[in-house]
């Protein structure tokens, strides 16, 4: 398959590149802040709890939404630092212009799974503004919220996709094995 | 469409773009618009599949998973593992294979500070490596014990994947977490045991040298100071569980918080390694996040598909014994091991697995934990374990993959010999949770 060859970017187009890439920066301290909020609140909970005092109201779905939201905000920047998990069995045995294909290709259909889930968001979103429909636990809001959330977060997923995939695939540092994370 | 077609199209569509390369998560979710559109009916499907995104995220019980791994940050980011390192090495003298034994006692104890077998192995690695291979240790010898105590941290509280298992699976949180620990602790003796028989056997393996004379007390002192108090976090972790203080989940935060306070009072924590470990922490916790995004609609497409139902009813013309279950799915997790990561594993298996585990009437934590050290095997099993490729980037360069390879297969036939007692003897992982009932 040919992989397209690369061109420059403009001067309009890197001060546009490295706008984005101070907000994904910003974006990707948001997470690992969650995370940190998340356990001072829980502790506070527990102290609370075991002065005497009743535990914090609201606080398990207020968590539960942060848990969705920091996901969805941090796709984008993970998926720029190559962090997403991904098996490079395939990928460690080629070599050169097979390689360079085999990414692009990886690249591509990363590309197309990405919009998809943004689409598959739209019309989630959409269903859920016409119906109306609300979400009910101890706050009270509508849907269409937690698919906007979905799609602004594959939205940018789609487009730092889009990315990975206009980079040069000659680049000798680019396509090695991802960061593959574990737990 | 037959199960079995269904079961094909399905599978095939996560498994094909996976190993090409395609990141799990967008493998799973493409899976999903495959199902969506073909079995869920188009427009209808996708909204669906966006909806289980959000309703597999807003779950309480994923919370300590991000907690349990900042907990394993903190320690690392801020340095306060490496002056564990060298308090534990001081302590070990005048046995045979002293450093093996010291990456073994090392990596246990980092097990019981962090959820993640990668940072354990690179940390371990990174540390120890130079130090074994000056002292002229044998490979086997020098990567094994380390590749080995490094999957312990996939065993002990707090472990990330015990977390995710029990939330993905229904089983017991607490339950795995507390049934991980005395299979881990079993396999670190065999660790041990085999070393020193092995460098007693044949000191060429670990060249004894002379260790610096010290004073017993600068020995014992650095134990009491850098190991000792941050073991405190380990007992209230599993402590507060045990005792129905806290819930796994705030068990988790209190451990997270005890680990920056612990940092802070040895002066290790500073702007710098909070900002490192908060980073670091949000990107391990996004990606696991975002396949578990995928997970509920796979799992949901391939019930109402027939491929699950079609897979069980199958199993049950051949009317096996628990026992074959449980050594027929192991088997499928140590060869699935093989070739990804445990994480996909738990996604592409569990679909299946938790039904049947139901109706054949096995013991859930007890399948829990036997599924936990499965996972751990997979983690050093050639050709793609994880912590194979963890460890060769931290070896030496002269280090080749095939002694990766020679040097984890001992230390992987330990924990298989483990998984086996564990099957014949189940109050291995069952004993330590029946308490906290």
């Amino acid at each position: 398959m040919p992989v397209p060859s690369p061109r420059r970017p403009s001067r309009r187009e890197a001060i546009i590149s490295r706008i984005y890439d101070r907000f994904l920066d910003a974006l990707e301290l948001v997470p690992g802040i969650l995370i940190g909020i998340i356990a001072l609140v829980i502790g506070l909970d527990v102290l609370l709890r075991n002065i005497g005092y009743i535990g914090l109201k609201g606080m398990i779905e207020l968590i539960e939404y942060a848990l969705f939201g920091l996901t969805f905000i941090g796709i984008a920047p993970a998926m720029r630092r190559g962090a997403h998990v991904s098996v490079d069995i395939l990928l460690m045995k080629l070599e050169g212009r097979y390689r360079r294909t085999v990414l692009w290709l990886v690249r591509a259909i990363s590309v197309a799974i990405a919009a998809m889930i943004a689409v598959s968001a739209w019309i989630g979103l959409a269903d859920a503004v016409a119906s109306g429909t609300q979400v009910y636990k101890n706050f009270i809001f509508p849907e269409w919220i937690l698919f906007a959330v979905i799609l602004s977060g594959t939205l940018l997923f789609t487009i730092e996709c889009l990315r990975q995939l206009k980079k040069t695939p000659d680049d000798p540092a680019d396509g090695k094995p991802t960061e593959t994370v574990t737990v | 469409m037959d199960w079995q077609i269904a079961f094909l199209l399905l599978m095939g569509t996560v498994l094909a773009p996976m190993f090409l390369g395609v990141p799990v998560a967008l493998a799973f979710f493409g899976a999903n618009i495959v199902g969506a559109v073909v079995f869920f009916g188009g427009e209808a499907g996708l909204a669906q599949m966006a909806r289980n995104a959000y309703e597999g995220l807003i779950n309480f019980s994923l919370s300590p998973i991000p907690m349990f791994v900042l907990m394993g940050e903190i320690m690392f980011q801020t340095g306060v593992a490496f002056r564990a390192i060298d308090a534990i090495d001081r302590l070990i003298t005048r046995v045979p294979g002293r450093l093996s034994l010291v990456a073994v006692s090392c990596g246990t104890v980092f097990s019981a500070l962090s959820g993640s077998s990668m940072a354990n192995t690179a940390l371990l690695g990174g540390t120890l490596m130079p130090e074994m291979t000056r002292r002229g240790y044998h490979p086997g010898m020098a990567l094994g014990p380390i590749l080995g105590s490094g999957g312990l941290a996939m065993l002990i509280p707090p472990s990330s994947m015990a977390v995710l298992l029990g939330s993905m699976s229904g089983i017991s949180i607490t339950g795995i977490l507390l049934g991980g620990i005395l299979p881990a602790l079993l396999i670190a003796a065999f660790y041990v045991v085999y070393i020193v028989l092995r460098c007693t056997i044949d000191p060429s393996l670990a060249p004894a040298y002379p260790t610096p004379k010290m004073r017993w007390s600068e020995r014992v002192m650095p134990f009491l100071v850098y190991v000792l108090p941050l073991m405190s976090l380990f007992v209230v972790v599993v402590g507060s569980i045990l005792t129905g203080i806290a819930t796994p989940t705030e068990s988790a935060a209190l451990g997270a918080i005890g680990a920056t306070v612990a940092a802070a009072c040895y002066r290790c924590l500073t702007w710098r390694s909070l900002h490192k470990a908060l980073v670091q922490t949000g990107k391990i916790t996004v990606t696991i996040f975002f396949i578990i995004a995928a997970s509920l609609t796979f799992s949901q497409i391939l019930a109402f598909s027939g491929a699950t139902g079609g897979i069980l009813s199958l199993l049950n013309q051949f009317d096996l014994t628990p026992l074959v279950v449980v050594v027929g799915m192991l088997v499928i997790v140590l060869a699935l091991g093989c070739l990804m990561d445990p994480l996909s594993i738990i996604l592409i298996t569990l679909p299946f697995f938790i039904p049947l585990v139901r109706q054949v009437g096995i013991e859930p934590v007890w399948f829990g934990v036997l599924m936990l050290v499965a996972l751990e095997v997979g983690q050093t099993t050639p050709p793609f374990g994880l912590l194979l490729f963890t460890m060769k980037s931290v070896a030496p360069e002269s280090t080749t993959m095939r002694q990766v390879y020679l040097a984890a297969a001992p230390f992987t036939l330990m924990q298989i010999l483990a998984i086996a007692l564990i099957v014949f003897f189940p109050a291995l992982g069952t004993w330590l949770p029946s308490l906290s009932n």
